[in-house]
Formats: structure tokens, C-alpha cells, sequence
């Protein structure tokens, strides 16, 4: 069943129907509340508040301006930048330079050799390190292009910047990474 | 990398997103197809751009659902207990004006029924009048 079906049946009053989508999108809008905010317990509450959200404006989703993923995603971002005002960007690109690393048990893995397996690896775990140290728009609008495949025109209505702007860190993001990745050989 | 690549870069980085005019693209093109320095830089682009989707995904904490269950229970009762305060209002409001007019409590008993049947219909809407305007201000904050 599409995901519009299944609002269309939560609105009808269909619990399981929520249920149905919070499987197939909490890894996803945990990762990205993760990925934005870079804390596991402060991603966790904004994964659940951005579902509980979700419930109570199930109403105002339409299918017909963009899908439900989208949708979810673009709310799930906008909460994660707003806790991110709240606790000061200063603050957080601080605590980031510092930061925890992912564990390598979160990463899973495809089937690859045992050294292809470990380079993914390396290099996943690089790439994330990396955007942890990137301006939160920044990464982003990298998060959203690459990782949620939005387009350039959707990033810009969540974001709210136009869109040379986001063509401009999406740009320069990419650069940086695939820079620093050439330096330390994992490209 | 030579001055032409730097400069053809950003071309080739905007036809590839899809967002750059017909002269641009066709500039790119061509010097994709003459440059073997760039193709490996939009080989190394694309890894990048694979390596970003393949970990957005990070399996959520264990109890996520189960607290999130809860969540969902307790927005849900705080609107019942919403409803139970509008009706109390409504029952108080009522009676007060039962008193007010001098109609006795055998009247207001008999015709009981059909008060509660207008209340339903009447009480529940301040309450859906203030989340409709919470939610439509909600969207612009």
C-alpha cells in the first residue's frame, strides 16, 4: 500500500495506518534528526516530535503538492534547525569539533569484501565526521539533495533561501568533501 | 587540475543537478567528454552523493516506537481532557442559566436530552476553532 493510502486511512481513523508509516520512515528521520543535530538523545525526541506532528497535521498533508516523505522530511528538518537556534549555533558547532562519532555498529553495510566493506566504512564514517563540521544549512542541503534526493527547488522552499543559494552550498559542500576525502586517500 | 577545469567545474556541477541552461549543459558536455580529470571528479561526486544516501538511515534507539506510542497516547488524552473541560463549561453555563431564568430542575431534566445533543455538537467547537488556528499559525512559525 502507497503511503497516500495510508493517510488516507489514519485519517479515517486507522491507527495501525500510522503505525504502518512510522516503520517505513523513523530510521530515516532518525538518521537526518541525527545527522542535523549530532545527539542521539536530543534526534530521538525530535524523531518522535516530528511524527507527533505529523498525527496532528495529517490533515493539511496534500498528495498532490509532493509526497508524504517529502513531507515528513521537510517538517522533521525544519524542527531539527529550530532546536538548533534554540541551543545556539555557536554552541553546537563547539560541541561538534568535539564531538562523539558514530558507532560502526549503527553504519550497516551491503555485501561487500571484507576490505571493500572496510573502506565503505572508513569512508562513510569520514563523511559523516565531516558534516558534522560543515554549517548546519550547509549540510543540509547536502543531507536533503543526496540523502532524501529533493530537488534543488525543494530544498530551497524548506530552507527558505533561494535557490542559487542552495546550488551554491551544494557546490561547495560536495568540494569540501570530496577534498578532504582525496587527502586522506579514502578517494 | 588546470584553470579550465576550475572554471568549467561549476558549470558541470549545475548541469548535473539539473538546473542549468541549454549552453551551459552543452558546454559541459563537451568538456566532460574531452577532460578525463573531470570525469573522475564527477565519479568521485557521485560516490560521494551514493555514500550520503546509503547513510541517512540510522536504525532508531531501542523503545523509539514504544515511547512514541506513549507520546501519541498522551496528545490523545490531553485532548479528551480539552473536551472534558469545554462540555464542563458548557453544563456549568447551562445551569447557571437555568437559575438565572427561573426554570425549574424538573424542566431542565426533562429536556436534558436535547441539550446534550446541541452541547455535542456546540461544545467541540471552540475546541476545533483553537486547534485549526493553533495548527495554521504552527505552519508559519
Amino acid at each position: 500500500m502507497d503511503d497516500a493510502a495510508l493517510v488516507r486511512r489514519c485519517l479515517e481513523g486507522d491507527k495501525r495506518a500510522f503505525d504502518e508509516l512510522v516503520q517505513r520512515y523513523r530510521d530515516r528521520v532518525y538518521g537526518m534528526a541525527l545527522h542535523l543535530l549530532g545527539d542521539k538523545d536530543l534526534a530521538e525526541d525530535m524523531a518522535q516530535e516530528a511524527f507527533l506532528r505529523a498525527f496532528q497535521r495529517l490533515t493539511l498533508f496534500d498528495p498532490n503538492k509532493g509526497s508524504f516523505s517529502n513531507w515528513l522530511m521537510t517538517l522533521t528538518t525544519r524542527l531539527c534547525l529550530n532546536a538548533l537556534k534554540r541551543r545556539g549555533l555557536e554552541q553546537q558547532w563547539i560541541a561538534e569539533q568535539e564531538g562523539e562519532t558514530f558507532e560502526l555498529a549503527e553504519l550497516g553495510e551491503d555485501a561487500l569484501s571484507p576490505e571493500e566493506e572496510w573502506w565503505a566504512v572508513e569512508r562513510r564514517l569520514f563523511i559523516r565526521k565531516l558534516l558534522s563540521t560543515m554549517h548546519p544549512m550547509q549540510r543540509t542541503v547536502l543531507l536533503l539533495r543526496y540523502g532524501e534526493e529533493m530537488s534543488i527547488q525543494e530544498i530551497a522552499q524548506v530552507l527558505q533561501v533561494p535557490i542559487g543559494t542552495v546550488k551554491a552550498w551544494l557546490f561547495r559542500g560536495r568540494e569540501v568533501l570530496r577534498r578532504k576525502l582525496k587527502e586522506v586517500g579514502l578517494l | 587540475m588546470n584553470d579550465e577545469c576550475t572554471k568549467f567545474l561549476p558549470k558541470i556541477h549545475e548541469w548535473l543537478e539539473g538546473g542549468a541552461d541549454e549552453e551551459t549543459s552543452l558546454l559541459a558536455q563537451l568538456h566532460l567528454r574531452n577532460c578525463h580529470r573531470c570525469r573522475e571528479i564527477v565519479k568521485e561526486w557521485q560516490l560521494i552523493a551514493q555514500e550520503i544516501k546509503s547513510s541517512i538511515s540510522v536504525p532508531t534507539p531501542k523503545g523509539f516506537d514504544e515511547r512514541l506510542k506513549q507520546r501519541l497516547n498522551d496528545h490523545q488524552l490531553v485532548s479528551w481532557r480539552e473536551l472534558a473541560v469545554s462540555w464542563s463549561l458548557t453544563a456549568f453555563s447551562v445551569a447557571a442559566s437555568a437559575l438565572w431564568f427561573g426554570v425549574s430542575l424538573t424542566d431542565v431534566i426533562r429536556t436534558l436530552p436535547q441539550w446534550v445533543i446541541s452541547a455535542i455538537s456546540w461544545s467541540t467547537l471552540p475546541v476545533q476553532w483553537l486547534q485549526q488556528f493553533w495548527d495554521f499559525m504552527s505552519r508559519w512559525a
